[in-house]
Formats: structure tokens, C-alpha cells, sequence
């Protein structure tokens, strides 16, 4: 009877004396232990429960049925406890952790492309879309496909347009994409839709000449092709890189290799038109050669000037790209100053 | 060229304003690149007479002059050396604005009030004249603003652009041809109305052409009883509104005329003539000349020369000679109208280095016709400027007239190439604007002859273009060509060549594009040993530092890593992709290699508030050494591989002379080397001034493009566990890490999936040439998963071949 009587207020006191404990701890692992202490494989209430074959069967159940509750509370309440103990931490936590978020980033150095490589691919892209492909040539030229071969011949006025960079009589840095032409036509009969991207040199350095430039030469031969088809793809590409607002305008002009020719002027970008110095108040700023191929050319390819027709065009990458990012010295993109190549 | 628009109008009528014109020459294909407003900001400039002169009180060198402004009178303090009584001159009177912008205003000179001054051509900016004052026609109204008294001061220049076909439109005559074409206004010519009748010129010059190929026109007249002297203001603001500088009433006659017509003429002083004859022909071989300019000049072969019998006079087409210049006593003119033939005249000129008014336009074909003409301008302007007596006659020298021959032009053609509809009877209209003559062919067939001036029409496709221009290329319509497309094979070098680009912004490095030429000194610099390498010399460089073409990018990038440091950027990782020249024996052209170099010194990472020097780096690694070096550069090389799918790039040490002998290594792909990556040499450093160590690489990019994988067959991923076991040694320092990862991967047999070394040290508790290296050996399987003992074993078996192989000590 005593030992009963002891037994189940022990239990019951055993509870009482954890639950006060269970209050009192903050956390985890002061938890973590005292419900070991109960009730792990060692723990007292457990002891309790093996003590519990020793009780008469009667005794058994009753004590047993209290222990057990006694248990599932303890449990309970160990896992409540434990629970807020964890939100209690990770309250705290939380609050004693921050990152300022205006501080920067970590970061690796950022490459980029020379802005002219950019913006001859975007041209390139531009023209592919509208059906040319691309054609290469070397920098350094014989002298025919600088100039011969594009009706310029020696002792020609024509000549003083370009001021050449000579390695002999017939080799010269080639002082304009157009060779390319030469080359690309002699490899194929029509149809040819070509652009060509590249360096070109003329012997000319001051503000607004470089004596290396980049142009990009497009040609396109077949039969039935009208300076009309030329005035369309060049609308079709100014529209595309300047936007659909800007007009442009073909006026006649010389180039020993088209007859006709036309200078294209696009309207000012800088000033929508309107006059700036960027455009000498005149609105327009001149951006293209064109013009419909010299028949003159077709002789040196064996084209039958008769069955096709073409037309070609060249412009300055630099001028464009300075149009195009407002950029007010063509020295800036050789001088490869990364605080302005950074910029784009 | 600059054309009054004053002068313009004498030749044309012209309804529309200046800029209108200008707009309309513009679209028309005579570009005009500027319109300039002179001589109109001259308010309160009045004309006035000088009525009286005495002395200053204060003053030997100034005077006191009393003027007449026709209803009022003025006295001003004049300076100038030339004052005389009766003068009609430029007075400024308070208010008006110098050309040097200085206003004027009544004020005391040396105890004597002047209200404004007499003003000099310069003053005014009317031209460079500053000798003296400026003193206009007797006949002038007085008291008239300068504007109003003589109209012809208020202008506007066009500054036109010629193209080089377009000789014909190098003079006022040409261009008020395009504004008649342009406008369908009828255009004309100056008059001509010499007062002839004195003597014959037959009699007192005889004019032969042997050389008649290189001249097929030669036409003189002469005047005599000339007086030297200036030409009327006018005269001499016309001509430097030209931009020509005037000389004397005779020679500004002469570029009067050629600006007018855009015939050069040249003007020998007859008495100067040893022979009273001209003979037109070739320079003798190693002849010498002195031109006007007093230049002697080495005659190139096939000069043309204008001689008098005996020796040369003049260089035919560019310059008179200084033997028979026309000087302040010369009474006798001879007056050369001739027609050049323009290709050997250029040859001339370009040898000699010479660009004249004349030649210019010679180069550019003179009108034949217009010869003639021109002669008898310039008599009629001569005499009227210079007095005397003009010869009866002229001698034209015109063996074989030149014959413009016809050009067949079809309205099919014409609407066809230029994609338009333009109606049959329009054509004809367009081109007889422009002076061709058309003769109806009938079946929409024309023969259109271009005028005598127009040496650029002697094709089907001249003559549309013609069309063109006067039917406006703002009225063209626009369309599409059609075309059937075809796969774009065109871009796989282009594309591969943009991922390279891709690749190395994505390692940080940024992209410069230097010059293709550079320095000799530095040509050769960066040439890889064993290259023979030369390097290709440009004839006409325009300075040494571009003097010859460049074999390697590096000396570029060394350049501009210089710029930037100078400019305090000092971090800095740049590449380049480009072509370099190489002379190949026996050919013209040089061999274009497609390379790729980059540079990279300063810090491995930007500058950052979470760590301090020396303290922990982003990868959570003490981080001793925080400038970039050789890993760096070569973690750039090895992602450039990765990303283009080439494998098999090794590296082997170096011995190019420029590098750091044991911080550099050739690169090889397949046994061959097709590049360098290193350290620059201490030496190299201290020729270049530098002060960073610098990282750079070069390599060959045709061998990696054409080994660019194009397709990646897929690998299946493992599909049981690995395990991963660390192994920490020490080795003496000439055992490389590549060689120790190679016996590891032998001996691991088919399981081991991946070395990697994760530590490296050398320094203290280490002995003195040894290191410590540790590796992660990655132990997996394809078709089981290993157990400890399968892996336990290898592993071993590793750590005894280490240490039989390279001496390799375990660490604990």
C-alpha cells in the first residue's frame, strides 16, 4: 500500500518536478538533456516503467496506465518546449543577424568587346537578316583589287580620294572594303549577297581621321536588281539599327566603282533634324556610299553586264558607333583607354 | 570650291534664297557643305570722300582728315600712309564693329577727337590688306552705307564639294550649269567685246605643237601697252572670296577667268620671250626648271614644257616659269588658253608634288571648247583692267578637233536599273537640260552626245545617271529586291571567332583594338623563338612609330597597358583579336595569321570592403599573393579551351627571351607550338619602364578554331557514389604537379574519376627545395558501388608508387 501510494505520487511528483524544470530551461540542449534524464532508455520515469513488473497485476495496470500517461505528457510537453525554445533562438537569432544591403556585391572583373567589334556585328547581324552573308579579304592588297579592277586606274583623279599606304608599285593596305567585292565576285556567278566587316587604311591622321578605320561593305548582284531594291535595303537598315523614326535621303554623288552614286544622309540623331553641330546645322548626317554597280567591274569578273545588275554600299563603323553612342573623338577607339571601353 | 552667290547669279537667273540653291545643288549631286552670309555685319560703315588733310598737332605720323558724307561732314585721325585728297574710303562710324570685333567709338587721339576711322580692307574683313587705307572707285556714292553704296560686298559664299568627275563644275560657269539643269532656267555666258584693231598677233608670235598628244588645244591672243597694277577692289573681293590671292590687275585677270569658266590660263610677259614663238613639248631628259614660286624642280620624264625656242617658259599645265613672270613693268602680255592632256599632267604633278588652281582642274578635264572662249574673256577683262591694246586675231592650235562620240540610251534600260517609270518622252527633257543632244532613235531608243565640258558621259549608265539626278533620287521609289535564301554557311569563322570574344569577357579580360602598324623597334620584339620572323615595311609610313606591320599583337597591348597605368588604371586584364603580316618569299601578299594575346597585371579581384589586405579572399582561402600571376592567365587559356571544345593543349617551360624563364610556357597543340603564355623577364620590365609584373599570352587562333568541337556527343552521368580520399605529401620541387597527378591516375586503374590538387606549399617546416602537395583522389565506379576496402586498396597502392616513382614522403 505504501509503496503504492509512494509510487503513484512519485510519478505524479516526478512530473511536477519536470514540468517546472521544462519551464525554466531556454535551451535546446539543457532540453535535450533533462528529457534524457526522464525519459531516455535511463532515464527515472523509464525505471519507473521497468519497475512496474515488480507491482502486483492490479497495481500493475493502475500505475502502469499512469505512468504511461505521465509519459505521453512529458513527451508532449518536452516537444512544446522544445519547439519554443527553437523559435525563441531563432527569434534572437534573426534579429542579432543582418547584411546591409546597399553594400556591393562580390564580384570578378567584367570583360567586354571593343565597342567597334560590337557594332560591326550588330550591323552584320542587321544585314544577315535581310539575306546577305558574310565575305572576308585580306588587309594588305595588290594594287588591282584596291583600285584596278574597281575602275580606279593609275593616274586617275579618283585616286585622291584615297591617300594610300604603299608596300611596293602593286601591294597597298587596302584603303576601303570594296576589294572584297572583286574577290567574292571572281569566286562566283550571281546571285552574290555579301557583307563585308573589316579594317581599312588610309594615310590621313588628325581629329576626325584615323589612320586605321573599319568599314563594312555590302554588295548584292543578280538579275533584275534596281537602285530602287538599293534604296529599300538601305531604308530597311536604318530603320533597324537608328529606329523607324529617322529619314534618310540618297543624294547623287562619285565613286569610281557604282554608277549611279549616292551618298545616303540620315537624319541628325543627335538633334532629330533639327540642326546641331553634330550635324553642321544641316540635319543630316552623311553615313553611306552606294551606289548601282559599275558595269566597268562586271568586265573585270566576266559578269554579263547585259543579264545583272547590282548595287553596293559601304559606311564607317566608327561613324556610325559615334552617331549611334554619341562618342565625339574617333582617337577615343584606339586609344583604348578602359575607362571609355568600360563604358559600353 | 567657294562660289559667290553675287557672281552666280550674273551667269543664271536664280528666284530661289542661297540656302535654297544650296539645298537644291546638294540633292542634285553638287554637294555644298556650307552657305556662308559675308559682308553683311558692316553697319554704320559709311562711304565718304576725303576733302581735306592737314597735319596732326601731336603727330608727325597721324593726320587729321576732313571727309564728306555727301550732306554731312566728319573729322576723323587717320594713321595710314596712302591718304590722299579726294579718295572715296570706308568710314566706321561710332557703333560699327571692326572685324576684329572691336567697336568703334568717338575718342580722344592724342588731344584731338575722332569720331570712328578710316578703315583698311583687313579692318573690315574684306581681305588681308592692312597696308594702308582702303580706297574704293571715285564714282562711288557718298554718305551711302558700304552695303548700299556697293551692293556687291553683301554675298554669300557656297562652299561646294566637287567630286572627281565633275571637273566641269570647278568654276562659277559649271555650277550655274547644274542650277540651270536643276531649275530649267536658261544659263549664259559674260560678256566678251574686246576692242581689237592694232597690228595682228600672227606677226609678232608663232606657236608650234610637236608634242600634240599631250596637247591637243593651245589657243593665244595678246595685249599690249599694259599698266601693272592693282586690281579694283571689286576684283580683288571676288577673287578672295574664291580664295585666291589677288597680285596684279594682268594675273588677277587670268584667275578672274578661271574661277569664272574653270579654263586655266597662263599670262608670259612677251618681252621676256628669247624667240618670238611657243613651243609646246616634252621636258629633256635630266632638265631642271624654276617655277613663278622660285622653286627649281627636277623635271620627271614626259613633262610637258611651254618654251620660247631656246629654253622653257613654263610648266605646261601647273605653273609658270619665273623667267617670264609677269612683273610691274611688263607691257606685252601673251595670253595662253590651252587644253592639257589630263593623265600625264597628273602624272606630272604628282611626281613633282604639285597642286595647282590649273592642274587641278586639268586633272579633272578642261572644256575644249571652252578655249577658245576663255582667250577672248581674258583680252576683253585684261584690257579693261590693265588698259592697252588688244592684238588683232588669234592663233588656235586645234589639229585634231575632239568628237564627243554619241552614247545609245534605251528607256527600258533606264527604267530598269533604276527601278522606275519614267515616261518615254521625259527622258530626252532631263538630259537636254544638261546640255546632251538627243537625236530620237524611235523604239523608245535615244543617241544622246554629251556637251563638250562633260567628260564624264560616255556610257549608257552615265547618261541614267543623269536621269537620275534630274528626276530627283527622292523620286525613286523604294522596294525589296526578291531573292530565294539559302543557308547562312558564311558565319562559322565569324561566330567562332565571337565566342573566343565571349570566353575571354567572361575571364574578365576586355577587348582593345590597336594598330595594325607599329614601330620597327618593337616589330620584332615579341617574335617567338626560331621564327625567322620579318616584318613587312610600308613605303610611306606616316610616322616610325607606324612604320611597319605588326607580327605580334603584344607590343600593341604592352602600349596600351602603358596609357592606362599612366592614367591610373592599373588593374587591368585586356586581349586583342587580330591579324599579324608575315612576308612569304615569292609572293606579293603577306601570310594574314588570325591570333589572339592578352595582357593582365595589377590585383586578381576588385577592390572590396570584406577583405583587407592579407586577410581572407572571397574563396575563403588565405590569400598571400593578391597580384594576378601566371594562373591566372592560364585559368583564361584553359576556360578559352573548354569553352571551344579543344583539347590537348599542354604546356611546356619556355625559353622565348622576354619571359620570366621559370614563370612561362610554350603552348603546343599536337606537338606543335602555336603559342607562349608567361611572365615578362625582369629585363623586359626595365626596358619598359614598368613597375607590375605583367602576364601576357599569344596564341595562334586558326589552330584552335579548326579544332573547335562543332558537336558534343552526351556522356551518361555516374550513377553510383564516389568517395573521396585526400593525400598529402612531400616532394622535391622539380617533380610537377602534372606528373604526380598522371601516376595517380595510372595506378588507380579505371576508378578513379578525378585528381585534384587542392593545396600547395613550400617555405616553412618544409625541407628547402621540396614542397608539400596535397590532392583529392575522386574514387568511383560505372557499375558498382566501391567499397572502403576496394578503395583503401588502391589508394595504398598509390601512396608506395608515389614513393618509388618520385620519392614522395606522406604527410600526416
Amino acid at each position: 500500500m505504501v509503496i503504492k501510494e509512494t509510487m503513484e505520487q512519485e510519478l505524479k511528483k516526478l512530473k511536477e518536478e519536470t514540468e517546472n524544470v521544462i519551464a525554466g530551461l531556454k535551451d535546446e540542449s539543457s532540453l535535450a538533456e533533462v528529457r534524457t534524464r526522464v525519459l531516455g532508455r535511463k532515464g527515472k520515469l523509464t525505471a519507473y516503467l521497468r519497475g512496474l513488473k515488480d507491482l502486483a497485476p492490479e497495481e500493475r495496470s493502475r500505475v502502469g496506465k499512469l505512468a504511461n500517461t505521465i509519459k505521453l505528457e512529458l513527451e508532449k510537453e518536452f516537444d512544446k518546449a522544445e519547439v519554443a525554445v527553437r523559435q525563441e533562438a531563432e527569434k534572437s537569432k534573426l534579429q542579432s543577424e543582418f547584411v546591409d544591403v546597399t553594400l556591393p556585391g562580390r564580384r570578378c572583373w567584367l570583360g567586354r568587346q571593343h565597342i567597334l567589334n560590337r557594332v560591326a556585328r550588330d550591323l552584320a547581324e542587321i544585314f544577315r537578316d535581310l539575306g546577305f552573308q558574310l565575305a572576308e579579304g585580306p588587309d594588305v592588297e595588290l594594287d588591282y583589287y584596291n583600285f584596278e579592277a574597281l575602275n580606279i586606274p593609275k593616274d586617275h583623279p579618283a585616286r585622291d580620294m584615297q591617300d594610300t599606304f604603299y608596300f611596293s608599285d602593286n601591294v597597298v593596305l587596302r584603303t576601303h572594303t570594296s576589294p572584297v567585292q572583286i574577290r567574292v565576285m571572281e569566286k562566283q556567278q550571281p546571285p552574290v549577297r555579301v557583307i563585308c566587316p573589316g579594317k581599312v587604311y588610309r594615310r590621313d591622321a588628325d581629329v576626325t581621321h584615323s589612320p586605321m578605320f573599319m568599314q563594312v561593305e555590302g554588295l548584292w548582284v543578280d538579275e533584275g536588281i534596281a537602285f530602287s531594291d538599293l534604296k529599300g535595303v538601305l531604308v530597311a537598315f536604318v530603320h533597324e539599327y537608328f529606329g523607324e523614326e529617322v529619314g534618310l535621303r540618297f543624294r547623287p554623288s562619285f565613286f569610281p566603282f557604282t554608277e549611279p552614286s549616292a551618298e545616303v544622309d540620315i537624319q541628325c540623331v543627335i538633334c532629330g533634324g533639327a540642326g546641331c553641330r553634330t550635324c553642321s546645322f544641316t540635319g543630316w548626317l552623311e553615313i553611306l556610299g552606294s551606289g548601282m554597280v559599275d558595269p566597268e567591274l562586271y568586265g573585270f569578273v566576266n559578269y554579263d553586264p547585259e543579264k545583272y545588275t547590282g548595287f553596293a554600299f559601304g559606311m564607317g563603323i566608327e561613324r556610325v558607333a559615334m552617331l549611334k553612342y554619341g562618342i565625339p573623338d574617333i582617337r577615343s577607339f584606339y586609344e583604348n583607354d578602359v575607362r571609355f571601353l568600360n563604358q559600353f | 570650291m567657294l562660289v559667290s552667290f553675287n557672281w552666280l547669279k550674273e551667269f543664271v537667273e536664280i528666284d530661289q534664297s542661297p540656302e535654297e540653291v544650296a539645298e537644291l545643288l546638294t540633292m542634285g549631286g553638287v554637294e555644298v557643305e556650307g552657305v556662308t552670309h559675308v559682308g553683311a555685319d558692316l553697319d554704320n560703315v559709311f562711304t565718304a570722300k576725303i576733302v581735306e588733310i592737314t597735319p596732326h598737332p601731336a603727330s608727325e605720323k597721324l593726320s587729321l582728315a576732313r571727309l564728306s558724307l555727301g550732306d554731312r561732314e566728319e573729322t576723323v585721325v587717320c594713321g595710314a600712309p596712302n591718304i590722299r585728297v579726294e579718295q572715296v574710303v570706308p568710314y566706321a562710324a561710332p557703333g560699327a564693329v571692326l572685324a576684329s570685333g572691336l567697336e568703334m567709338e568717338e575718342r580722344e587721339i592724342r588731344g584731338v577727337r575722332s569720331r570712328g576711322m578710316i578703315c583698311s580692307e583687313k579692318e573690315l574683313g574684306l581681305g588681308e590688306d592692312e597696308s594702308g587705307i582702303l580706297v574704293f572707285d571715285g564714282e562711288t556714292d557718298l554718305g551711302l552705307l558700304l552695303t548700299e553704296a556697293l551692293p556687291f560686298i553683301d554675298d554669300y559664299l557656297l562652299e561646294t564639294s566637287i567630286t572627281p568627275n565633275r571637273g566641269d563644275c570647278l568654276s562659277i560657269l559649271g555650277t550655274a550649269r547644274e542650277v540651270a539643269a536643276l531649275t530649267g532656267r536658261p544659263w549664259k555666258t559674260p560678256e566678251v567685246a574686246a576692242v581689237e584693231g592694232y597690228g595682228d598677233i600672227r606677226n609678232e608670235v608663232q606657236i608650234e605643237v610637236p608634242d600634240a598628244d599631250l596637247c591637243p588645244r593651245y589657243v593665244v591672243r595678246m595685249v599690249v601697252g599694259v599698266t601693272i597694277g592693282p586690281s579694283p577692289f571689286e576684283i580683288r573681293l571676288r577673287l578672295r572670296r574664291s580664295g585666291v590671292r589677288p597680285i596684279s590687275n594682268v594675273v588677277d585677270a587670268t584667275n578672274l577667268i578661271l574661277m569664272e569658266c574653270g579654263q586655266p590660263l597662263h599670262a608670259f610677259d612677251y618681252s621676256l620671250l628669247e624667240e618670238q614663238r611657243i613651243v609646246v613639248r616634252r621636258s629633256d631628259p635630266g632638265e631642271s626648271f624654276t617655277t613663278l614660286d622660285g622653286m627649281e624642280r627636277k623635271l620627271p620624264e614626259n613633262s610637258l614644257m611651254i618654251r620660247d625656242g631656246k629654253r622653257s617658259i613654263g610648266l605646261a599645265g601647273i605653273m609658270g616659269g619665273l623667267n617670264s613672270e609677269i612683273h610691274e613693268g611688263t607691257e606685252s602680255v601673251l595670253i595662253e588658253s590651252a587644253c592639257f592632256e589630263r593623265f600625264s599632267l597628273r602624272r606630272t604633278a604628282k611626281a613633282l608634288g604639285m597642286s595647282t588652281e590649273a592642274s587641278y582642274r586639268f586633272e579633272r578635264g578642261v572644256d575644249p571648247e571652252g578655249s577658245l572662249w576663255a582667250a577672248h574673256r581674258s583680252a576683253y577683262v585684261i584690257q579693261k583692267l590693265a588698259g592697252g591694246r588688244v592684238l588683232s586675231g588669234y592663233i588656235d592650235v586645234y589639229p585634231n578637233p575632239i568628237v564627243r562620240p554619241s552614247v545609245t540610251v534605251r528607256t527600258s534600260k533606264v527604267n530598269s536599273l533604276l527601278g522606275t517609270n519614267i515616261a518615254e518622252k521625259e527622258i530626252p527633257r532631263y538630259l537636254e537640260r544638261l546640255g546632251i543632244k538627243i537625236e530620237d532613235k524611235g523604239g523608245a531608243t535615244l543617241e544622246a552626245t554629251p556637251p563638250s565640258w562633260r567628260w564624264d558621259l560616255d556610257r549608257e549608265e552615265d547618261m541614267i545617271e543623269e536621269v537620275a539626278r534630274v528626276h530627283g533620287f527622292q523620286n525613286i521609289p523604294v522596294s525589296t529586291p526578291a531573292y530565294r535564301s539559302d543557308p547562312d554557311r558564311s558565319r562559322r569563322d565569324r561566330d567562332r571567332t565571337d565566342k573566343v570574344a565571349r570566353l575571354m569577357s567572361a575571364s574578365g579580360f576586355t577587348e582593345v583594338i590597336t594598330m595594325s602598324f607599329v614601330s620597327r623597334r618593337s616589330a620584332l620584339e615579341f617574335a617567338a623563338e626560331g621564327d625567322h620572323a620579318e616584318a613587312l615595311a610600308l613605303l610611306n609610313p606616316l610616322s616610325e612609330d607606324y612604320a611597319v606591320m605588326r607580327t605580334s599583337l603584344i607590343p600593341g597591348l604592352l602600349s596600351v597597358m602603358k596609357r592606362n597605368v599612366s592614367f591610373r588604371s592599373e588593374n587591368l586584364r585586356l586581349y586583342e583579336l587580330g591579324k599579324t603580316f608575315h612576308p612569304v618569299a615569292g609572293q606579293d601578299l603577306p601570310r594574314e595569321d588570325l591570333r589572339l594575346a592578352g595582357l593582365a597585371t595589377g590585383r586578381r579581384y576588385p577592390d572590396s570592403w570584406h577583405f583587407q589586405r592579407g586577410e581572407v579572399d572571397v574563396r575563403g582561402a588565405i590569400e598571400a599573393e593578391r597580384e594576378i600571376d601566371f594562373y591566372d592567365v592560364k585559368g583564361a587559356m584553359e576556360n578559352l579551351c573548354d569553352g571551344l571544345g579543344v583539347a590537348g593543349l599542354t604546356y611546356v617551360p619556355s625559353e622565348e627571351r622576354f619571359f620570366h624563364r621559370r614563370k612561362s610556357s610554350d603552348l603546343l597543340l599536337e606537338g606543335e607550338k602555336i603559342g607562349f603564355i608567361g611572365e615578362l623577364s625582369p629585363e623586359k620590365m626595365r626596358e619598359h619602364d614598368l613597375s607590375a609584373k605583367v602576364q601576357i599570352f599569344e596564341i595562334l587562333l586558326e589552330p584552335l578554331l579548326i579544332r573547335c568541337r562543332k558537336e558534343r556527343l552526351f556522356e551518361p552521368l555516374p550513377r553510383y557514389p564516389y568517395v573521396e580520399r585526400d593525400l598529402s605529401i612531400i616532394v622535391e620541387e622539380k617533380v610537377s604537379g602534372e606528373q604526380i597527378k598522371q601516376l595517380i591516375s595510372r595506378s588507380g586503374r579505371d576508378i578513379i574519376a578525378s585528381v585534384i590538387l587542392f593545396d600547395l606549399y613550400r617555405g616553412e617546416s618544409i625541407p628547402e627545395g621540396c614542397q608539400s602537395m596535397a590532392f583529392r583522389i575522386r574514387y568511383q565506379s560505372e557499375n558498382r558501388t566501391l567499397t572502403d576496402e576496394e578503395v583503401q586498396e588502391i589508394h595504398s597502392r598509390i601512396v608506395e608508387t608515389l614513393a618509388r616513382e618520385v620519392g614522395a614522403a606522406m604527410r600526416e
